[in-house]
């Protein structure tokens, strides 16, 4: 019964979250209206004077702060967050969650790439701990952890994209998330290029779709595999030096055995949790690869909205991923009571 | 009379002994460190670039080298030479990382950017460091509502994704070193918060504690005295970490646009001169991006290797 | 008399710990000798070397073990030169051992009844046999008597072909019956817990099962009652008592507590600073012994019917194992300690007829 009480004041503390955020988010894109003008999203270079004062007026960019967010705050609850010029005068909430699937479809091969490549290096750094493939795997985990995820896009691009193409060799696309002319091929169903391509039996579209979100997981996830190798590392060292490593050795059990059966499921625990912190983290963190790579997801939007003093984008993109993030901890902490048979709430 | 002397003997004696287990521990630590090889390695690259950046104006003449000589032009231009780590055919100069698109060479740029890079990131961390620290110890030892209250504000900042906000507060601040400074804090203090409080938490139930408290010794006293230095090493290891993610951070401030001067001498600086023309002149992007990737590798070799030696269950 | 068989023989074991301050002489030549069928306990302080002894029969050393010379014969062959596979198989069948502590000891993520279990997945022929007789002969009464004896090495699966899901049945059943014959109540149940579900005492028995189901010929018992408290401890003392009379293995009975050796055992060897300095027949060593630390700790057992002013203690400290003392390392606290106990360690000799000391206050008599 604990357990429904303790979900329901973390829901309750997420709204608070989500208050505090937009609160700061608000602040800083209206509240500064000499470097980024709330108005910015409603004119053009041919807006004379006039227009420009009706327009603050309608809006009521003039009142003060608080009745702002509160006007504001009425609008979101009516459904309406705004409108964001740079996408043709679109209602923002519509610019962000049609481009929001595709970060999501990068983010996921991303941790599917992290987790396929992360753990093992973990489990081989642990067992070989203080060896050579110890120092090696770490140095990977390191080195990963250490790239600026421009460096690694750009450079990802200068091997599999130019230098391929220019040896003759088949190579990795670097822009988009489809070949351009498939795109609008196949019905919109879920939003998520391959996922749509699969649907749609449309499998062109999809290995395409495939094809290129490769170079941009794999810089998402080379840069995230370091953190995930070593807590993997960590954990088995921790659980390969309990007791009950020994009882169950001491009953001549194969090191194998001994490993994969009583080790791992001890030590893959935090793993789990990590890796949905990780997943939340990469959903709203990826701006950069996305900008690197010319992939049209949320991330590259939210760049073009600072720059733009797109004041709605910036609020409706700060929430809907401090929501996730929030909800992500609140998963994560609740499947891990469900993990460990001796946490109890 | 005889008690007092008593008294300040075995004060004396205590002290002596904590001197000396400060020592010895002190020792099995260095000897921990040198077992690690990668550590090692991080600890030389760290005293590398320290020494490259305190030399820096040694090495390079910044005079000559910001000079823009506007008749070099763009290396990838076809009338005009590339300077790739050979001997250009008619300007008589060995560029070995290449030149930028003022003519200036990269390499020196680099070394310039160093200690601009490094001093910022001390910065950023020792002010997330301090902020971080004060809020997060006073919230776990004060409890209660203060707690509470220091807790909602520090879940706040962490539910923002990645780097916008530091993104929205270099934008509405302006592109001055000061702002953008206080952008990367503004985004990096949270840590420190959750960490110490948690430690706080735990060394407070701590049983010598307790006999301090019994012992009569003021609040202020156990948690500066006492609590704080043994809660230091997580923290130690932390903003060691930090210092490289603090460069990475702030680089990549700079490559997106925010820098206050686009001739400065800062790595993401450089780097994003080459946005436009990367298969053309790889070498801007990949050498300044390169040096950010050994900094901040060399600083986690560092934090990473001192986490393993100050981590109490790994120590036997 | 027949000559009872020699089971067990450790030969003069030396080994060392690596450690950071030094090397730990841990163990500095102990002999002991454990034969079939007996019970024999092994006494000494913390830190004497008791428990590392048998981590060293099972190689269950920690890395940092270093073992310098001598033997541990098991059944005629040197455990020390075997291969690891070599080990496991004895492991698996031929000695168990009980930990001290149940609760670090069993997977906190598995059941009782998979860790129960596992132990027959390595027992394959003992399960095929009793798949075999409860096929032949369903509804049979569990033989607790056979479960209690030792395998000989002449049984044998028959080619009978039996299905894995047979098998897993008998597995099933026979961790039931293991569990009721540490006299746990409602088997089933318990197979289902989590370690953490169970009670101190509940977890220690599932630990003897454990080591139970494996038939072996040596039981190795590590301080099992140590990390409980008083009355569970009575519990589970009552329980070997009344196992060591029906099982025919040989119990290695560890412990730092003279008074529950004394209950148990057959036999006691005490063991200092890394060797064992007495064995004798449990009534003899408290009859007369010979030993002078063997003396001075029977003395400092404190008889709730006399009345006495202060407890007698040991004088001295407990020797440091990085640098010990030369010789016996026990003269610096011995009252009798002479010229030559500086200098040499004394050998193990038999005084008289099975009882042995290793002091020179002592001649072998002319029998």
């Amino acid at each position: 019964m604990k357990i429904y009480v303790y979900i329901i004041r973390r829901l309750i503390l997420m709204i608070f979250v989500l208050f505090g955020v937009s609160v700061i988010v608000f602040v800083l894109a209206r509240g500064f209206p000499s470097a980024l003008d709330p108005a910015a999203m409603y004119i053009t270079e041919h807006t004379t004077a006039e227009q420009y004062a009706k327009i603050v007026e309608d809006h009521g960019f003039n009142k003060p702060l608080y009745v702002q967010y509160f006007y504001w705050l009425q609008d979101v609850f009516g459904g309406d967050w705004g409108v964001s010029k740079w996408a043709a005068s679109q209602p923002t909430y519509k610019v962000f969650f049609d481009r929001f699937p595709y970060t999501v479809e990068l983010t996921v091969v991303a941790v599917l790439m992290t987790v396929a490549i992360g753990i093992p290096l973990g489990i081989i750094s642990a067992i070989r701990n203080n060896k050579i493939e110890d120092h090696v795997s770490r140095l990977i985990a390191l080195t990963g952890y250490s790239t600026p995820s421009y460096w690694m896009g750009y450079v990802l691009q200068l091997i599999f994209f130019y230098y391929f193409y220019m040896w003759g060799l088949p190579y990795l696309p670097n822009k988009g998330m489809v070949d351009e002319f498939l795109l609008g091929t196949i019905p919109r169903v879920s939003g998520v290029p391959i996922l749509d391509g699969l649907l749609a039996g449309n499998l062109t579209y999809a290995w395409s779709a495939l094809v290129h979100v490769l170079m941009p997981a794999f810089t998402l996830a080379f840069i995230s595999l370091g953190t995930l190798a070593r807590l993997i590392r960590a954990s088995m060292l921790e659980v390969m030096r309990q007791d009950y490593i020994i009882l169950a050795r001491s009953k001549g059990l194969a090191e194998r055995v001994v490993i994969y059966r009583h080790a791992m499921k001890n030590a893959l625990i935090p793993a789990v949790t990590l890796t949905g912190l990780l997943f939340a983290g990469l959903l709203g963190g990826a701006m950069i690869t996305e900008y690197v790579f010319t992939w049209p997801g949320v991330g590259r939007m939210s760049l073009q909205a600072v720059f733009q003093g797109d004041s709605n984008f910036l609020l409706l993109y700060s929430l809907v991923l401090a929501a996730i993030i929030v909800f992500t901890n609140l998963v994560v902490d609740v499947l891990y009571a469900f993990l460990d048979p001796r946490i109890k709430y | 009379m005889e008690v007092e002397k008593k008294e300040t003997q075995s004060k004396e004696t205590i002290r002596r002994s904590e001197r000396q287990a400060f020592i010895d521990n002190l020792k099995f630590s260095l000897y921990l460190l040198r077992k690690n090889p990668l550590v090692m390695a991080g600890i030389l690259m760290v005293v590398f670039f320290v020494v490259t950046a305190l030399l820096s104006h040694v090495l390079v003449d910044p005079a000559t080298a910001g000079v823009y000589d506007f008749s070099k032009n763009y290396g990838w231009s076809k009338d005009a030479w590339f300077q790739w780590g050979v001997q250009a055919r008619i300007i008589d100069e060995f560029h070995v990382f290449g030149t930028d698109g003022w003519g200036r060479d990269i390499l020196h740029m680099m070394i310039l950017a160093l200690p601009l890079d490094l001093s910022i990131a001390v910065a950023i961390v020792s002010g997330a460091v301090a902020f971080g620290v004060c809020l997060g110890a006073v919230a776990g030892f004060v409890g209660g509502k203060l707690d509470e209250a220091i807790l909602r504000i520090t879940d706040i900042f962490f539910a923002f994704p990645g780097l916008v906000l530091a993104m929205v507060f270099a934008a509405v601040f302006g592109r001055n070193m000061v702002s953008l400074v206080m952008a990367v804090l503004a985004v990096w203090w949270p840590v420190y918060v959750r960490l110490i409080r948690g430690q706080v938490l735990a060394e407070k139930e701590r049983a010598y504690i307790q006999a301090l408290k019994a012992a009569g010794l003021g609040r202020v006293r156990i948690l500066f005295r006492h609590i704080l230095p043994n809660t230091i090493y997580p923290i130690l290891v932390q903003a060691t970490l930090d210092l490289g993610g603090v460069i990475l951070t702030f680089s990549a401030l700079m490559f997106l646009g925010f820098s206050p001067n686009p001739a400065m001498p800062e790595l993401g600086n450089l780097a994003s001169d080459g946005i436009g023309h990367f298969f053309e002149a790889p070498w801007l992007i990949v050498f300044p991006g390169l040096a950010i990737l050994t900094i901040a590798l060399a600083f986690n070799l560092l934090g990473d290797g001192l986490r393993d030696v100050l981590d109490p269950r790994l120590r036997r | 008399m027949t000559e009872r068989e020699v089971l067990l023989k450790i030969e003069d074991l030396k080994l060392n710990f690596h450690t950071y301050r030094g090397e730990v002489k841990a163990l500095n030549g102990a002999d002991l000798t454990v034969y079939r069928g007996e019970v024999l306990s092994l006494v000494g302080e913390s830190g004497c070397g008791k428990s590392t002894a048998a981590h060293a029969i099972l190689g269950l050393l920690p890395d940092n073990a270093y073992i310098l010379g001598g033997r541990i014969i098991f059944k005629g062959e040197d455990l020390l030169k075997k291969s690891g596979a070599e080990i496991r198989e004895i492991r698996a069948k031929q000695i168990a051992m009980i930990f001290q502590d149940p609760m670090t000891y069993l997977n906190p993520v598995l059941t009782a009844g998979t860790q129960l279990r596992e132990v027959f997945d390595l027992n394959e022929d003992f399960l095929k046999q009793e798949t075999i007789l409860s096929l032949e002969n369903p509804g049979r009464k569990p033989d607790y008597d056979i479960y209690l004896t030792t395998r000989t090495s002449g049984e044998t699966a028959q080619d009978a072909r039996v299905s894995k899901g047979d098998l897993k049945a008998t597995a099933n059943r026979l961790s039931r019956d293991f569990l009721t014959l540490t006299q746990l109540p409602d088997p089933e149940r318990i197979m289902t817990q989590y370690p953490h579900e169970l009670s101190g005492g509940m977890r220690q028995r599932v630990m003897i099962a454990m080591a139970l189901a494996r038939r072996p010929y040596l039981l190795i018992a590590d301080e099992i009652t140590s990390a409980l408290d008083v009355t569970v401890q009575a519990q589970i003392l009552q329980f070997l008592k009344a196992l060591r009379d029906k099982t025919d293995a040989a119990i290695l009975f560890i412990t730092h507590d003279l008074s529950v050796a004394a209950e148990l055992s057959d036999r006691i060897a005490v063991m200092y600073g890394g060797s064992v300095v007495e064995v004798a027949p449990t009534a003899e060593l408290f009859q007369r012994p010979l030993h002078p630390y063997t003396q001075l700790l029977q003395k400092s057992i404190p008889d709730v019917r006399k009345v006495e002013k202060r407890l007698d203690s040991i004088p001295g400290f407990v020797p440091d194992m990085i640098s010990p003392p030369s010789g016996c390392r026990f003269h610096p606290r011995c009252p009798y300690a002479r010229e030559k106990c500086h200098l040499e360690k004394p050998p193990m000799i038999e005084v008289e007829k099975g009882r042995f000391v290793a002091c020179y206050n002592y001649e072998v008599q002319a029998s």
